[in-house]
């Protein structure tokens, strides 16, 4: 207990000491995060490289305790191998944080860095080998699951970090909640490790708290969202087997909402996974006019909520955790509600309006006008034609003068399309203003319309030179 | 005063609730009844719809607030019924009634949002075409 307590001090008190220097460092060297870009909501430039100061502060506390000598240096040294197995992992992903920090690394690469640091964690026996009360059967379902979680986590910290002191908060309720379910379970090694990450990030949201003097950077923000991961998933191994990822999983509520939300908006609007936007949780709550100070404080009270939740679920074993998924399911639903993500309301209408129904009948509808047009059958059949589709599409009159063939049908109000063909006549279409049905499918029949008559009118004038 | 027909649900909820509560359930042999009011997914089911209904119904908030009460009441009974002899069923109902509470109170949220949203969605689809 006394190496817990001295480990947290130490922790704490380096990152105090180091954070200024590191700041200090990176003003001479240059490495600040400009706010030039829409994105940026700081007004002026500040340095980012807190993760440096962050690590330091981590790796050196081990060494301290280590020369320190304390009475318990025996136990610590026999419970270190959990730290000791993460140090080749955590130094992969502390690497390209920094290259990302100090040069520009292609995100492929960074993705490509991560899910080598997960293998290599995974290999130093980070392992989900149970979700959900069942054992995977296979050490393959196992290093799947386990990588996904690690990368997903890793990138989960690194999205939210978009506001001071709003990935720090989040990540250090996370090792504050895995250290008192550590506690709870006598799980001292994972305790060992989660401390000293703990005393850190309290020390660094000294610096990092609105309004920050310095950032955490890719290196720290990765290098948290890796270590959470780690812990996440020993937690979930460690811990009674029925609890399975549900605990860290509600510990990292936010981040892995966010980074749901990230990939959900941008597959449907068909942007890359990368591509950078400003519509994250922290975007969407300072848009409706929360300060940033509010924004960290709400974000620190649903945290705090979840992982009060969390530790219930263990101290309780697991019971009522079906209860409390479904108030989970309804929150983030609410939530994601309040955010009003336009493209979520916009693929909830095309799904249940019968938006998509009525564009594929309109599109059948097209299909089967332009196949009997460019069937054999006369100008005079072809009016005919457009006299009966015309409706399908909300038009409700049309006027036909095209080479002999004249005919006019339906109520000629509203706005109208004419379409000329130029030595041969023209056709046009009138719509009611206030009619609904298929407003999008009138564009690509009226298009539909002009081609394919276009190809008939020429099909008819070679025939008769012929 | 027009009355909706799901505050009428909402009544028999409560009377059933407080019924169950009530009735002896052991003790008389109501076995059906008391295997339903034994499982912990029928305490969270009825206090869910008994906690969503006033919500998306009522359209004040203190009225929603009083609607409660009843609710409060019921979970503050059924930690202190006699009839139930076993702790261990106890410990099981109660927090299920109270997960149904707040399930109930985040459904109906989620519904009043959901209503609102549609109803400024039509809003906004109309009033061009109108004009």
């Amino acid at each position: 207990m006394y190496s817990l307590i001295f480990l947290g001090i130490v922790s704490f008190g380096l990152t105090l000491f180091l954070t200024p220097i590191v700041r200090n460092l990176a003003w001479h060297f240059g490495i600040v995060d400009q706010p030039d870009q829409p994105r940026k909501i700081h007004s002026a430039p500040i340095p980012r490289l807190g993760g440096v100061a962050i690590f330091t502060a981590v790796v050196g506390t081990y060494f301290i305790l280590l020369i320190v000598r304390l009475s318990s240096g025996a136990i610590v040294w026999e419970d270190l191998p959990l730290v000791m197995r993460l140090v080749p992992a955590l130094a992969v992903v502390f690497g390209i944080g920094l290259a990302d920090d100090l040069l520009t690394v292609s995100p492929w690469i960074r993705l490509a860095a991560e899910t080598g640091a997960a293998v290599l964690a995974w290999i130093g026996g980070i392992r989900i080998s149970a979700l959900d009360g069942y054992t995977f059967s296979g050490i393959a379902i196992s290093f799947v699951v386990t990588i996904l979680w690690i990368v997903t986590c890793t990138n989960a910290i690194n999205l939210i970090d978009g506001v001071d002191g709003l990935a720090t908060g989040v990540s250090l309720f996370a090792a504050c909640t895995m250290l008192i379910a550590a506690l709870l379970e006598h799980n001292y090694p994972m305790a060992l490790a989660v401390v000293p990450l703990a005393g850190s990030l309290l020390g660094f949201l000294r610096y990092n708290f609105s309004p920050a003097s310095i950032f955490l950077g890719d290196s720290g923000s990765l290098t948290l969202g890796f270590l959470v991961g780690c812990f996440g998933a020993v937690w979930a191994e460690k811990s009674t087997t029925l609890l399975g990822l549900t605990a860290p999983f509600m510990v990292l509520s936010i981040p892995l909402f966010d980074v749901a939300l990230a990939i959900a908006r941008r597959t449907l609007r068909g942007k890359s996974l990368f591509a950078a936007d400003d519509a994250h949780i922290h975007h969407k709550l300072l848009s409706r006019g929360l300060t940033p100070r509010k924004l960290l404080f709400t974000i620190y009270g649903i945290c705090a909520l979840s992982a009060t939740a969390s530790i219930l679920l263990t101290v309780n074993h697991n019971q009522n955790r079906d209860f409390v998924l479904v108030l989970v399911c309804l929150s983030a639903w609410l939530g994601l509600q309040q955010l009003g993500y336009s493209e979520f309301g916009i693929a909830k209408r095309l799904m249940f309006s019968g938006t998509i129904r009525s564009a594929l009948s309109a599109q059948l509808a097209l299909d089967t006008f332009e196949q009997d047009v460019n069937g054999d059958i006369t100008l005079e059949e072809s009016c005919n034609m457009l006299c009966k589709t015309c409706p399908q599409f909300g038009f409700s009159g049309m006027v036909f003068e095209v080479d002999e063939v004249k005919h006019a049908w339906g109520i000629n109000d509203g706005w109208h399309a004419r379409l000329d063909f130029p030595g041969h006549g023209y056709i046009t279409v009138w719509r009611d203003t206030k009619s609904l049905s298929g407003s999008a499918a009138s564009v690509l029949f009226i298009d539909s319309v002009s081609r394919v008559l276009v190809q008939k009118l020429n099909r008819l004038h070679f025939v008769s030179n012929e | 005063m027009k009355v909706k027909p799901l505050i009428f649900v909402w009544c028999v909820l409560i009377c059933d609730i407080y019924g169950l509560i009530l009735l002896n359930c052991w003790r008389l042999n109501y076995y059906f009844l008391a295997a339903l009011d034994s499982s912990r997914w029928f305490h969270f089911i009825i206090y869910t719809i008994a906690a969503t209904i006033p919500l998306v119904v009522l359209k004040k908030v203190r009225y929603v607030i009083a609607s409660f009460v009843p609710l409060a009441i019921a979970v503050a009974a059924e930690a202190f019924r006699s009839d139930v002899s076993s702790s261990a069923l106890r410990s099981q109902t109660v927090p299920a009634d109270l997960f149904g509470f707040a399930a109930g109170i985040l459904l109906g949220l989620n519904i009043c949002t959901l209503r609102r949203s549609t109803k400024a969605l039509g809003n906004g689809n109309r009033e061009p075409r109108d004009g």
